[in-house]
């Protein structure tokens, strides 16, 4: 993605547009322009930090003269880039709301899993035939699962690892 | 030569026409002059309205040709010379790369670098400084 500042805003672009007028000129089949043409008239790569999206967000798209661009022969290089600030997210839920939300999908997890094999309980319950050894052991895994994730959330302290914690077993 | 005006009389048959004769000799003298040195066709237009010139670089002069072609293997930048207002002028381009062109304010249609051929029409509206383009492709 590369962005240009056009009237004084920060535009994007997913792909160089066709035609482009700039300084007088009108460049056609633009898409065709090399990188360096392309930031002579203003256009420029759009870097996304790295971040981690379940506790930061990024913002403040801006033109930054001398991002840091390492190359094997200049560790301290730079170049003009187009890119984002980041700050810590602000989780409006109390740890208890997120362990509680965090539960609620592990069991949703939970109750799909089950749901497959769900019709060998109602057959054993309706005509009293056995449900396969195999099929118990695998229901009774997910259970297992459940509590032992369940207790590993009510244990954890801090959003960041609540959020973080996979409930996908 | 002014224009002869053909005496038709006042009314049919009342005498006070010119002769048939009289009448051919003015018609003949005026058309003489009509396809005479002043005549315009198009032998007689300057090459600039009727050939078709390569762009040997990167100027386009509108005094040289009607029609300029090139095919363009990078990104070329075209400038125009000897703009006058009202011309039109001709380009066939090809090849898939990018095309910049200097005073060209408004451009309508897309270059295609994929096309066997784009011809862009140029029309000045105001000498250099303002001039007009369209695009069609030729598959």
């Amino acid at each position: 993605m590369k962005a240009r500042i056009e009237s004084g805003k920060i535009i994007k672009y997913s792909q160089i547009p066709n035609t482009i007028v700039s300084n007088g000129k009108t460049y056609v089949n633009a898409k065709r322009l090399a990188s360096d043409e392309l930031e002579e008239l203003g256009f420029f790569d759009v870097i996304v930090p790295e971040y981690d999206p379940i506790t930061e967000v990024i913002h403040n798209l801006h033109f930054d003269n001398a991002h840091p661009s390492p190359t094997p022969e200049d560790e301290d290089a730079t170049r003009e880039v187009f890119t984002y600030d980041k700050k810590t997210k602000v989780i409006s839920e109390t740890v208890a709301e997120l362990k509680i939300s965090q539960i609620k999908a592990l069991k949703k997890v939970a109750y799909d899993k089950l749901s497959l094999t769900d019709w060998y309980a109602i057959r054993k319950a309706e005509n009293g035939t056995d449900i396969p050894a195999s099929v118990v052991t695998e229901r009774d895994g997910i259970r297992n699962s459940v509590a032992t994730k369940e207790s590993e959330i009510n244990a954890l302290t801090t959003k960041a690892s609540i959020l973080k914690y996979d409930i996908n077993f | 030569m002014a224009r002869i005006n053909i005496g038709v009389g006042a009314e049919p048959n009342d005498g006070n026409g010119d002769t048939l004769r009289d009448a051919f000799v003015a018609v003949n003298s005026m058309t003489t002059e009509i396809y005479g040195a002043d005549f315009v066709d198009y032998d007689k237009l300057a090459g600039e309205f009727t050939t078709s010139a390569a762009i040997a670089a990167s100027d386009v002069d509108f005094s040289s040709a009607a029609v300029f072609t090139k095919t363009i293997t990078g990104t070329t930048t075209l400038t125009f010379s000897n703009v006058e207002t009202g011309m039109v002028k001709t380009l066939v381009i090809s090849g898939d790369a990018s095309l910049a062109m200097t005073g060209v304010t408004t451009l309508n249609g897309d270059y295609s670098g994929t096309a066997s051929k784009n011809i862009i029409q140029i029309v000045s509206t105001n000498g250099s400084s303002e001039m007009f383009a369209t695009i069609s492709n030729v598959a």
